[in-house]
């Protein structure tokens, strides 16, 4: 099982290391408030555009805000939105995907398909742009619609082709055969084989969905004030690049790691689930062993599922 | 493979359309997607607000409006912007140089980087070089690129103060003024996908090396490096081919963003001032002119399978 081998991954230094920032990062997002003694929203410097100091550790904005607690509450606000949009679009998709797979072939599938395709094409931030300016920004939802709608049509790829190979196994015949109908058999019977993969989409999705959201604030189109957003503090530092590089360049820093470390949970997860890629890493790290292997017609251990 | 290529522009024509009819009617179905607002302001009466939209052919059925769009698209015709007193065409036509520009030196720059990278992070991965390029490719991949823009801004123009003089100047204008404006807008658009094409190409050649051919031509006696930049990369490059294709749509949004940092007067700058105020013709305009270079780039990379592998045949 999956979670039985996370067990001595999380042992490793590098395993260990990832768990705690995970950890930390949820923290941040949870209760920033334990970390900082600001106030969010509050003024605090004792002038604005201050420069890094023991009291406000990555300096002050042009309005006297820590930087930092500014950062620290922009956590929540960029996780919840990458979690609203991954979810959204991981039930979007896949409910597309599963349709378009079960009934491969049918005029359902060709449409969707082309609705897929229609989705597909339009490069992720121009959709994001238009669909926010046509919800109107001011509210939280139509960000999180805006990024999720790019992420559908992979999301509906990918379901409907492992669906369409699931399908003709024998045990969804025998399923169908029994009388099965056709919500049973998917529920039951498809969507169950398809989770490894939805698992690992989804978290490189979320990092990609994190740097969606700060281009779209910082392009003015994303969460607006005052609920704080790390893309919107990179615009509004950008015009103090020359005196106060500490308020643009901070919060860059913070995207810079949270998509660093949902890369590297993928990457993790992906070993973990996906056993033909976990094979391919182990003889990877012994290569003498496993040409040995190869030349005697043995695998190297094996991966249990 | 003609045939084949008419076949897929034919196939595809329904897929463009479907994009500009839903941002056809979205946009003017939307709360706050009533263009006179931004055009006259808030002062404006009820009666010139009307008046502006009967104008601007905003009265009339969505359907009909569409339509007449697509007749005057027959005629490459795309309009006449809402805001600017100019047709779409040469709107769009004029800032298309630059975001062009940019787009292919990032392309350029980033294969520049990964092909070389790529083989090395596979043939000496076991080198701390090796291991330290790796490292760097999973950095690229994080970086947003608004924010490596700015820090390049920081570190050449503030700090090193070598950007005084950077203002975009058109390519036939000034050529050399031209590159060392495109110069940092078009490292911050490439590093991502010269970190993210290497890690491709690693992938590809370790599977590639594997192979028995690889075997038999080490067996023979060849050099390691005529095994792996004659045998081994060719096959490696094709999957390679559907990354820097599949890139593309990705590479035109990254150009959105990249342009604002560096106030390039490109489609992408253009695209997004014109959403902000609701000017209709330049959006559609501007999505069409994208998508159909979406497609054009993934047909381009089908015709170029045959090209670097024979044994690709289109019926």
């Amino acid at each position: 099982m999956a979670v039985r081998r996370l067990i001595p991954l999380l042992a490793t230094p590098s395993g260990g290391a990832l768990a705690a920032a995970v950890l930390l990062l949820a923290a941040a997002a949870i209760r920033p408030d334990l970390f900082s003694p600001y106030n969010p929203v509050g003024i605090h410097g004792t002038s604005s555009l201050e420069a890094p100091t023991w009291g406000h550790v990555l300096g002050t904005d042009v309005l006297g805000k820590d930087v930092l607690t500014q950062i620290l509450y922009g956590t929540r606000t960029t996780l919840s939105i990458g979690a609203g949009a991954v979810a959204l679009s991981l039930a979007a998709g896949t409910a597309i995907g599963l349709a378009a797979g079960y009934w491969g072939g049918t005029l359902l599938d060709e449409g969707l398909m082309r609705l897929i395709d229609a989705l597909y094409i339009v490069p992720d931030l121009v959709l994001a742009l238009t669909i926010v300016a046509i919800l109107g920004p001011e509210r939280i939802a139509s960000v999180i619609v805006a990024l999720a709608l790019g992420h559908v049509a992979a999301y509906a790829r990918l379901v409907r082709s492992r669906v369409l190979a699931i399908r003709e196994e024998e045990y969804v015949t025998a399923a169908r055969s029994l009388g099965g109908s056709a919500g049973r058999i998917l529920a039951r019977h498809v969507l169950p084989q398809t989770h490894d993969i939805l698992v690992v989409r989804s978290v490189l999705a979320l990092s990609s969905v994190i740097l969606g959201e700060a281009a779209l604030s910082f392009l003015g189109l994303g969460v607006q004030p005052p609920a704080p957003s790390w893309g919107r503090m990179l615009r509004d530092g950008f015009q103090y690049l020359a005196t106060a590089p500490w308020v643009a360049l901070s919060p860059g820093c913070a995207i810079f790691l949270c998509v660093f470390i949902c890369n590297q949970v993928g990457e993790v997860l992906r070993d973990l689930l996906d056993p033909r890629a976990a094979v391919s890493a182990r003889t990877e790290r012994h290569p003498n062993r496993a040409r040995a292997a190869q030349t005697a017609g043995t695998r190297v251990s094996p991966v249990r599922r | 493979m003609w045939r084949y290529v008419l076949r897929r522009t034919l196939v595809l024509i329904p897929t463009v359309a479907l994009v500009s009819f839903g941002i056809f009617v979205l946009m003017r179905t939307a709360v706050g997607g009533d263009p006179t607002l931004y055009l006259l302001g808030h002062e404006a009466t009820l009666r010139e607000a009307a008046q502006a939209r009967a104008r601007l052919g905003l009265d009339r059925p969505i359907i009909v409006q569409y339509a007449e769009w697509l007749r005057r698209l027959g005629a490459l015709d795309l309009g006449r912007s809402f805001e600017y007193p100019m047709d779409v065409g040469p709107a769009l036509a004029g800032r298309l140089p630059a975001t062009l520009e940019l787009t292919l030196m990032a392309t350029l720059l980033a294969l520049f980087v990964a092909v070389p990278a790529g083989v090395f992070t596979a043939v000496g991965r076991h080198t701390p070089l090796g291991r330290a390029m790796s490292a760097a490719t999973m950095a690229g991949i994080c970086v947003p690129n608004f924010w490596l823009g700015m820090l390049l801004i920081y570190v050449f123009g503030v700090k090193l103060g070598w950007l005084a003089n950077s203002a975009y100047v058109p390519l036939p204008e000034n050529w050399r003024q031209n590159l060392a404006s495109m110069a940092l807008p078009a490292v911050s658009l490439a590093a991502y996908y010269a970190a993210s094409w290497t890690r491709y190409l690693n992938a590809a050649l370790l599977g590639v090396l594997q192979h028995d051919y690889v075997r038999v031509a080490r067996a023979k006696g060849l050099a390691d490096r005529t095994v792996v930049l004659k045998h081994a990369l060719r096959n490696a490059i094709i999957p390679m081919v559907t990354a820097v294709g599949q890139s593309v749509p990705y590479m035109l949004a990254g150009a959105v963003i990249v342009e604002a940092v560096f106030s390039l007067p490109g489609l992408g700058r253009l695209l997004s001032d014109a959403i902000q105020s609701r000017d209709y013709p330049i959006v559609q305009g501007a999505v069409l002119l994208v998508t159909a270079a979406v497609v054009a780039s993934s047909l381009a990379v089908d015709m170029a399978y045959g090209v670097l592998d024979p044994r690709i045949r289109y019926d």
